[in-house]
């Protein structure tokens, strides 16, 4: 009894008198009212209370009400991450390796847990409640291993190769095993294809990349033809259609499709009746078998119909299933699948089905096979898909968003269409259905692709303060679509933002992506406070590479200079050109000299725009020392023949007001 | 008669006089100060030089816990009702703390706060920064798994970072 209610009573006890009395004068409403349904008069002023019907709802209805209510947060990290911002990863390589170093933590405590099992048999909470089985199974401690009851236990925590060890111990010590048991047995052994695997944990899949069901590279026959499963199956003596359905199953599922097929047959031949799981795992078996596509097409039908003709009703996976087989046609079969697409989607609404995410996801993967396709399929996909709550029923739902988008981005090339299926991902907790990292990057950089294509500058810049870095962090080639639509749409503003995030994303290293930024902000002159700006960047970014150069050179390793710092002469040059834009020729100077003391070690050409800028600049400052080092460098003949031009041009403008000593006090003169 | 909380006081107090069942229920209410007989248990002693550094935490004495700091223990067992449990919780809570001191060595900057909401523990507090972010991550999945196990519940780490000085509040 919680303190409250024991001091109610023992109020009650005493002075229930006291407490009556001020009840009785707060209660005279509802005195009245009571008089009133006594007399059974009805006050035409008091309305008729119409109690509502209850409605049951299920234990979580309100959980589920609350978390509809929770929405993406664009603006905070994904809950996978420690909200602090040192933790919180800003590149690429840091989201994989964060969510790896946690999953690995988990794995040390699991072996942890599996060495030392006894340390974790205390069962700290109310002995009354039972431990839920999810920290059993790691745990928990086994009957003997030759007892029926240690191979059910066994069984039930999924441990294969234990359980197959613990049967044949069965047999040996001559229990008999009941039906029961050993089909568990066979479906276990069916499902693992025989062998412990280590499954992935929660957060770990967020990082894998893993391959959909469709894709070919995953159909490799790895079924153990005279494995566990197969042995325990001929030591039933007469095997129940149970136990061949799971073995056609096990068969169909490592692609073993000869033997899954001709147990089927065996089975047609005798009369029994498989169930429809077992259909559907021959639909794909069974595809597997013909190569050509229309004969793919007529096997399919031909399982249809025995599946009518076995009064059986086909499920979702079953469509999903032939869809699957499509997928494998190849190119070369000139078949035209849509039609036979078409078909199978109007049979399934006739059975009353409901298409998938998965489903949408095979008919893409089958209509747009060819890359020039422009068919109007995605256009009514998404007509049938929009403004509806999602559901992930299978692996593959989550491959929809990012194929989505890529057929979008290279198909059929609509920004319209782009952004109908990113409002559908954003539409309540659709978001939850776009998969990994891996999903999710492909899906975003497509979507940018897109966007950079065909969208203003300030359209794009919008999208990407919404995504990056938190749910996003653009590729290499996504920066490189970026940079490009800069370029087009003269997007100088956004340049001190893009710049400080390519640092934060560490392509700061990359001169694939640094040159073609730095030649942005060198390619005109700004207004002040802007080139201000840009000065401050060039000016910072200087710094870091003046101090990975000496470091390195202290330590006479400047010939690793490349694969450290990838500095290119190209980036130098700009980077002085915007010195210049901003009339800072002390650090431009800077810069040049600096180009011109490891100029052996660094690669690329300096731009020759930067060059003449720099001569305009030396010959304004009537310094012809470093006018002279710039045309004694070693550049190409042309290059200096050009230079040679211009700055005879200038000899020509200044000599007279400086005296001709200058010249020869040029360290190469 | 109007009944307000000084009359209740007195009628409670004579019900608890009288013979009968006796309710525990002084320990839920106090109304006085605690008498400070021993005020030097929970305080740091200062140095001649003024150089050991306290937290905020460290600085504040005990008899000020629930009003200018907070408990590190976040649970309900010093409820009335509530005994049957409060041996178990505090060991727990001693374990919890030992087996972070050893999993965590030299990261904590301050005490490891442990909050109970219903079945769930949450241990926080503020650890270094380390330039291996990665040792983080890793500590938390491997401490969440463990203590889950362990515990036979959910365990989750809220852990914020801080520099080896931001948590200084004074120097005794």
């Amino acid at each position: 009894m919680s303190s409250l209610a024991r001091y109610r009573q023992c109020l009650l006890n005493t002075y229930g008198r006291y407490i009556r009395l001020e009840r009785s004068l707060s209660s005279s409403a509802v005195r009245r009212q009571q008089t009133v349904a006594a007399t059974g008069e009805k006050s035409p002023d008091v309305e008729d209370v119409i109690i509502p019907k209850r409605i049951s709802r299920s234990p979580t209805a309100v959980l589920d009400a609350l978390a509809s209510t929770v929405r993406r947060d664009f603006y905070s990290p994904p809950y996978v991450y420690i909200d602090d911002p040192e933790t919180i990863p800003e590149c690429l390589v840091d989201r994989k390796a964060y969510v790896l170093a946690k999953v690995s933590g988990q794995r040390a405590a699991r072996y942890v847990m599996k060495r030392w099992p006894k340390n974790f048999d205390v069962n700290p909470i109310d002995p009354a409640l039972e431990i839920p089985d999810i920290f059993k199974a790691l745990t928990g401690p086994l009957a003997a291993a030759d007892t029926e009851e240690g191979l059910r236990e066994r069984i039930d925590l999924r441990l294969v190769t234990e359980s197959f060890v613990s049967y044949q111990k069965n047999k040996q010590a001559g229990n008999d095993l009941s039906d029961d048991v050993v089909h568990n047995l066979l479906d276990l052994l069916c499902v693992y294809n025989s062998k412990d695997e280590e499954c992935l944990l929660e957060e770990e899949r967020l990082v894998t990349k893993t391959a959909a069901s469709g894709s070919m590279d995953k159909i490799r026959n790895t079924w153990k033809d005279s494995g566990p499963a197969e042995e325990v199956f001929q030591d039933m003596k007469d095997p129940t259609l149970r136990a061949c359905c799971s073995l056609i199953k096990g068969r169909a599922k490592y692609y073993q499709v000869d033997r899954a097929y001709e147990l089927f047959r065996e089975l047609e031949e005798k009369g029994m009746k498989p169930d429809i799981q077992t259909y559907n795992a021959i639909i794909i078996a069974r595809s597997l078998m013909i190569h050509k596509a229309e004969n793919k097409a007529e096997a399919i039908k031909e399982l249809f119909q025995k599946i009518k003709g076995q009064g059986l009703s086909p499920t979702v996976e079953t469509f999903n299933n032939a869809f699957v087989t499509m997928t494998y046609c190849s190119m070369a079969d000139n078949y035209n699948a849509a039609v036979f697409v078409s078909s199978l989607l109007s049979e399934m609404y006739a059975c009353g089905l409901e298409p998938t995410l998965a489903t949408w996801y095979y008919i893409m993967r089958i209509v747009y096979r060819d890359n020039d396709c422009t068919s109007y399929a995605l256009h009514e996909i998404m007509d049938h898909l929009e403004g509806k709550d999602l559901e992930a029923h299978h692996p593959d739902d989550l491959e929809f968003f990012s194929t989505a988008m890529v057929k979008v981005c290279v198909n059929l090339k609509d920004l319209e269409l782009a952004y109908r299926i990113d409002n559908l991902l954003n539409y309540r907790n659709n978001y939850k259905l776009i998969g990994n990292h891996y999903l999710e990057g492909l899906y975003y950089n497509f979507y940018f692709k897109i966007l950079c294509t065909f969208e203003q500058i300030d359209t794009i810049m919008e999208h990407y303060e919404k995504t990056v870095p938190y749910w996003f962090v653009p590729s290499f080639n996504s920066v490189h679509d970026l940079i490009e639509a800069l370029e087009l749409n003269e997007g100088y503003q956004y340049l001190p933002k893009i710049w400080t995030d390519m640092f934060s994303f560490r392509y700061n290293k990359q001169v694939k992506i640094m040159t073609p930024l730095c030649a942005l902000l060198a390619k005109r002159k700004q207004n002040k406070s802007l080139q201000t700006q840009y000065r401050e960047l060039v000016a910072g970014y200087y710094d870091i590479v003046k101090y990975d150069v000496m470091s390195l050179e202290e330590r006479g390793d400047l010939d690793k200079l490349d694969s450290i710092r990838t500095v290119n002469a190209e980036e130098l040059g700009y980077m002085c050109q915007v010195c210049l834009n901003s009339e800072d020729p002390q650090l431009a100077r800077e810069l040049f000299s600096f180009f011109l003391n490891y100029k052996q070690k660094i690669q690329g050409q300096y731009p020759e725009k930067t060059l003449e800028s720099l001569v305009d600049q030396f010959i304004k400052e009537k310094n012809f020392q470093m006018c002279m080092c710039n045309l004694n460098d070693p550049f190409d003949a042309d290059r200096q023949e050009a230079l040679g031009l211009i700055y005879g041009l200038g000899y020509k403008s200044c000599g007279s007001y400086h005296g001709e000593d200058q010249i020869t006090d040029g360290p190469d003169a | 008669m109007a009944i307000t909380p000084g009359t209740l006081k007195i009628l409670a107090l004579r019900q608890l006089v009288r013979p009968g069942p006796l309710y525990s229920w002084s320990q839920s209410f106090s109304t006085s100060l605690i008498h400070e007989k021993n005020i030097r248990a929970g305080q740091v002693k200062g140095t001649a030089n003024k150089n050991k550094p306290l937290t905020y935490e460290q600085s504040q004495y005990p008899h000020l816990m629930g009003v200018t700091k907070s408990w590190n223990s976040w649970n309900t067992s010093n409820l009335d009702g509530e005994m049957a449990f409060a041996p178990h919780t505090t060991a727990e809570d001693t374990f919890i703390r030992k087996f972070m001191l050893g999993a965590w060595h030299d990261l904590f900057l301050t005490e490891v706060i442990i909050k109970r909401r219903q079945n769930m523990v949450i241990v926080a507090g503020f650890v270094k920064r380390v330039p291996q972010t990665r040792m983080l991550y890793f500590l938390k999945g491997f401490t969440e798994e463990l203590l889950s196990h362990f515990l036979k519940r959910p365990v989750t780490v809220e852990i914020q970072t801080a520099g080896l000085r931001d948590l200084i509040h004074k120097y005794v």
